[in-house]
Order: C-alpha cells, then sequence, then structure tokens
C-alpha cells in the first residue's frame, strides 16, 4: 500500500511531467535532428529522473533540494543527450552538404533543412544552438546546463554558426525570412 | 492539486532558466558580445532574430504523446529506484554484516547500527480526479495528449502588440475528432479597438471551390489577384458596409491564398461591436491586408493541412440538443450545430465561454489511445484535461472531456476560457455535460 506522501509525490510528478513532457519533446527532436525515436527515449529518461526526484523526500538530489524542477530537467535532457552520444561515439552524421530541398509545394520544407543541418553538426554544438536559439537562454546558462565555461559556449556557438551557414547556404536567408 | 508547474505555455521555457537573456530577446547585445563575436557580425541581429524565428518554427511541429511520455518516465523511474533500492539493501546487509562481525570481534556492548530499505517505491500513480465512477487507469493514463491548437498557429503569426482577448478553434491530432477543415475564430485588439479574426485551413482536393476576383466592378467590394513567390496566389478582398458612410471605412477584410499543392488559408478580420453596446470601432481596428497576407501565407499552415482528413459534410440535425444540457446559471448567448459538431456560447453577466461537443465515430488510432483511460461503470473511457493553457494563446485556457463509449462512439466537450478570465465552466460541469445520460440517445451506426 502506498504511503499518502508517495501517492502525492506520485500526483505531482505526473501534473509536472504532463506540463513539461511537450517542450523537453521538442527540445529533443532539435538536438537529435528529427530523430523522435531517440527523442522520445532522451524525454522519457529525464522524466524517470525527475520521477526519482519527486519520490525523495524534499526533492534531494545529489546532495542538494531541487527548487526549479522544469530547470533542473532540462539540464538533465541536454547532458543526457551528449552523454548517449559519448556512449555511443555515433550520433554525428557527418554530411559534406544538406541533401537538396523539397520544392515549395512540398510539406515541412523549414523543418527538414533546419533538422537535416543540424543533425550534421558535432553534438555539443547542437546542444549550443538549440539552447541559444530555441531555448533562448543566455551563454552563462547555457554553460552551467552543459557544465563548461562562457568561453567555450561562444567558441562553440562561432563555430557551429559557421558550419550551420555552409550547410544551409542560401536556405538560412530563407530560414531567417519572417 | 496544491503545486503548479509551469505549462508549455507558449514557447515551453522552464521558469528561472534565464529567460529572456538569449539571442530572442535581446539580439542586438548578443550579437555583439555573447553569440560568438565573428558568426554575430557576419550575421547581424536580423540574422539572429531569424534564426530564432526557424528555431521556433521548426520545433513546434513536434507534438509530443505527452501521456505515453508521462506513464513511460514513471515506469522507467519506478526500475530506477527498485534498483537503487537494491542496492541501498545489499549495501545494508554488507554493513549489518560487518557490524555484526565488529560487534563480535569488539565485544564491547556497542548496538549495531540501525539499517533498513527505505519505504516502497512502486507505488502506482492514483487514478486522475473528477470523471466521478471511473476506475482503474493512472493520472497518466486520464490525461488528454498534445494537440494541434489552430488557436496557437494563429497566435504564433499575429503582429506585435494585437491582443488576444477571446479564442476559440479545433485542434488536431491523434485522440481528436477528425476534420476537414481547420478554424480558428479569435477576437482581438490592434489598440484600435475589438476586431473579429477568423482563420481556415482546408485542402482543395475535396473542399468547395471557391471563385477568384469578379471581372468586373462589384459594389461594395474591392478584389485584387497576386501570385507569390511559391506558385500559389493570394485573393485580397475589402468589403465596405451597406451604406456608405456608415463608419467611412471598410467594414471587413478577408485575404484567401491557395497554392498548387491544394492548400487553401483564408484569413478574415471584421469590425466587432463594443460589448458594452456602445459604436463600433472604426475601421483602422482590422488588420491591415498586409497583416492578413502574412498570416495567410505562412508556412506552418502547411503542419496544419497534414492533419486534416477528408470528412463528409454534415447536414444532420442533432439527436440532442446541447441547449438542453446547458448547466443552471448559465445563459445561452448563440448557439449552432449539427449532428456531429454543436457550439453554445454561455453567458453570465459580462463573462462568456464557447463551449463545443463534438461527435465521431472513433477509429483505430483514437481507440488506442483510451485503452488505458479509467473505466466508467457503463464501459466508457475518460480523458480530460482541466484548465489546459492553449500555446500560444496569450493566457487563454480550455477544458476538455473526451468520453469513448462502449459502441465506439468518440464524445468531446471542450469549454474556451478567455485570458484574464475567472473559468466559467467548471472541470465538473464540462464532466456532466460530456458524461450525461441523454447522449445516450446518439445512434453510433
Amino acid at each position: 500500500m502506498a504511503s499518502a506522501a508517495a501517492r502525492g509525490a506520485d500526483a505531482e510528478y505526473a501534473e509536472f511531467a504532463a506540463n513539461r513532457s511537450g517542450h523537453l519533446y521538442r527540445s529533443a527532436c532539435l538536438l537529435t535532428g528529427g530523430d523522435t525515436h531517440l527523442a522520445e527515449d532522451l524525454v522519457q529518461e529525464t522524466l524517470s529522473r525527475m520521477y526519482a526526484v519527486w519520490r525523495r523526500p524534499g526533492r534531494f538530489f545529489s546532495g542538494r533540494a531541487i527548487e526549479n524542477p522544469a530547470g533542473y530537467a532540462q539540464g538533465v535532457l541536454y547532458r543526457q543527450f551528449i552523454s548517449h552520444h559519448r556512449r555511443r561515439s555515433a550520433g554525428e552524421r557527418p554530411i559534406a552538404e544538406v541533401p537538396d530541398r523539397p520544392g515549395p509545394e512540398e510539406d515541412g520544407t523549414l523543418r527538414v533543412t533546419l533538422l537535416e543541418a543540424l543533425a550534421a553538426l558535432p553534438p555539443r554544438d547542437r546542444a549550443v544552438l538549440v539552447l541559444r536559439y530555441w531555448e533562448d537562454v543566455s551563454v552563462e546558462e547555457t554553460a552551467t546546463i552543459l557544465r563548461c565555461g562562457s568561453g567555450a559556449v561562444r567558441t562553440r556557438t562561432s563555430r557551429a554558426l559557421v558550419r550551420l551557414r555552409a550547410l544551409l547556404g542560401d536556405g538560412l536567408t530563407d530560414l531567417a525570412r519572417p | 492539486m496544491s503545486a503548479r508547474f509551469d505549462h508549455d505555455d507558449a514557447h515551453g521555457r522552464a521558469p528561472g532558466d534565464a529567460r529572456g537573456r538569449g539571442p530572442g530577446q535581446d539580439a542586438e547585445r548578443e550579437t555583439g558580445q555573447d553569440a560568438g563575436r565573428d558568426a554575430g557580425r557576419d550575421a547581424g541581429r536580423g540574422s539572429e532574430e531569424g534564426l530564432v524565428r526557424a528555431f521556433r518554427a521548426t520545433g513546434e511541429q513536434f507534438l509530443a504523446d505527452t501521456p505515453r511520455l508521462v506513464e513511460a518516465g514513471a515506469a522507467r523511474g519506478r526500475r530506477r529506484r527498485r534498483g537503487q533500492l537494491s542496492l541501498v539493501s545489499g549495501a545494508a546487509a554488507l554493513v549489518l554484516a560487518v557490524g555484526a562481525l565488529t560487534a563480535v570481534a569488539q565485544s564491547d556492548g556497542r548496538p549495531a547500527p540501525a539499517v533498513g530499505p527505505a519505504a516502497s517505491g512502486t507505488a502506482p500513480v492514483p487514478p486522475s480526479a473528477g470523471a466521478s465512477g471511473a476506475s482503474g487507469g493512472s493520472a497518466a493514463d486520464a490525461a488528454l495528449p498534445e494537440e494541434l491548437h489552430t488557436v496557437s498557429v494563429v497566435g504564433r503569426l499575429l503582429p506585435p502588440g494585437v491582443r488576444i482577448l477571446s479564442s476559440s478553434g479545433s485542434t488536431h491530432g491523434p485522440g481528436t475528432v477528425p476534420a476537414g477543415e481547420a478554424t480558428a475564430y479569435l477576437l482581438v485588439d490592434n489598440g484600435h479597438g475589438r476586431s473579429g479574426l477568423t482563420v481556415s485551413v482546408t485542402d482543395t482536393r475535396w473542399a468547395e471551390r471557391a471563385g477568384g476576383c469578379p471581372t468586373g466592378q462589384v459594389a461594395g467590394r474591392e478584389c485584387h489577384q497576386v501570385p507569390d513567390a511559391d506558385g500559389g496566389t493570394m485573393f485580397v478582398n475589402t468589403w465596405l458596409p451597406p451604406s456608405s458612410g456608415a463608419s467611412g471605412g471598410p467594414a471587413f477584410r478577408d485575404v484567401r491564398r491557395e497554392d498548387p499543392g491544394g492548400l487553401r488559408v483564408v484569413v478574415h478580420s471584421s469590425v466587432e461591436a463594443a460589448p458594452d453596446g456602445g459604436p463600433a470601432p472604426g475601421p483602422e481596428s482590422l488588420l491591415t491586408p498586409e497583416q492578413l497576407t502574412a498570416v495567410a501565407a505562412s508556412p506552418a499552415w502547411r503542419s496544419v493541412r497534414e492533419a486534416l482528413v477528408q470528412v463528409p459534410a454534415d447536414t444532420r440535425a442533432p439527436d440532442v440538443r446541447l441547449t438542453d444540457l446547458v448547466p443552471a446559471g448559465l445563459k445561452v448567448g448563440s448557439y449552432s450545430g449539427t449532428w456531429s459538431e454543436q457550439l453554445v456560447v454561455l453567458v453570465d453577466g459580462t463573462r462568456e465561454v464557447n463551449l463545443v461537443v463534438q461527435v465521431a465515430k472513433a477509429d483505430q488510432v483514437t481507440r488506442s489511445w483510451f485503452a488505458q483511460a479509467p473505466v466508467r461503470p457503463d464501459g466508457s473511457r475518460v480523458r480530460a484535461a482541466a484548465d489546459r493553457p492553449v500555446p500560444d494563446a496569450q493566457g487563454a485556457t480550455e477544458t476538455v472531456v473526451a468520453v469513448l463509449r462502449p459502441d465506439g462512439l468518440l464524445l468531446r466537450a471542450t469549454a474556451f476560457c478567455p485570458a484574464g478570465h475567472d473559468v466559467l465552466l467548471t472541470r465538473e460541469q464540462v464532466e456532466a455535460v460530456a458524461l450525461s445520460p441523454t447522449w445516450s440517445a446518439l445512434d453510433a451506426r
């Protein structure tokens, strides 16, 4: 029989997860270059850790209280993504150039183009770009999430943008159109 | 529930996660200082903002299978916790054994350390609140999956400074009622007064044919037909009021865009009377032709069209009238409906709420969505979301109760609540409408 505290923790987890999983999933889809299976796996793993956080008295984890569960989950997701690629050493899909864009009459042009370009970047570069341009967080916060220095984030951002431009060519201009 | 967590709002950012300090919020500063100096100079502020737009447009096209993610996360979490507890138990046994050996060795009468496993971590997620009489299923099983809201797409495309006063519209995705048209109706204010904004998205392969601009002059109407760069055609209409001079300007404008792939988007802006019966605002309250054109031309509508399916037009009268199920204390402001969809605007003094009930035969995908949902004594299954924020709708929320009957009929009741208003219809009231025995008169055949 579950205790009242455990039931309460489960209910709070369910509410948190229901409210955050959509955004976590979209972030994961960008990180994985549109690999929705891997994105789901990353989000499930992130939520499983959040479940564990909720079952701990005072939401203590790694010796500290989790005061901002949404921010904590965000960090877990990005670090999961990077460690996944580090473990498998197969995450990078180096391609010389992005395949031809589908014609304007085809659906999802924007998505395919940016996702394919992202997938061609090294995982850490992808993470930096997604944090900066999707999550819209500062350099300092990006550094905190990825557990590196601000200088490294600036360097990676610069390098990743150059590569993104090289991959997308004129497509970047189209992407940037309001 | 006491704790409220940040919802997947307009962009779903986490609280306290350095909002407003990224390139999307401060492109100028970031371009020069943060976001890679060299690349930043090349890109310029416009490019930074464009990248933010591109990331958002790309990311927001993905829809999460929320209930499955929540439950799978919990299941993995339980396994993880069991594993940790096993490790703790193993460690505890080791400590006890070492302690016992130490005690034997020391024989000094000190008590052995008390070590035991923590409470079990395998408690199930409790059934969801509401849907009285339902049993089984977890909170995640009772939740509704994330859906594509037409209002959200419109909300993202609105020009800066345009405020949404109220909104309602279709939703699409697994578990929703199949639709051949996506619609949104918004009451907006651009700073010059209220106006109605209606959007319709459909596919010309099955939609009724729409004509072009008239060849001759038509009194009260100006029409321009403009080809666009993607091979589509934009029809821009301005309609003048019947009695000229009433307001000195157009009564409404609409823009229709059709592309060679069959996508048709119609955006319509009309003057709306003041709520207190005062004079209607002038034509400057309408969105401009350029603003309407920008909304209609957005590539975001392509993913909306993907969610549409061809369904036959429904001209049947309802077997059950939604107006007969209105909760006490609320008045019916307006009503329209067919067998498969009914809309009633309920008013309570100055507040109003749109309540929509849709009915359809559930397909296999929908039935699978409900497979784990709590079961009521009559065999129906219920999934619901209370006060769920509608993304990018500037604070609007909705309460949805979806019922899958044993005969395979899906009945879905949705109450739309504008931003900044108290909830006019509670979840219990929406449930009472959706679960009313009166609906048993509906024949699934």
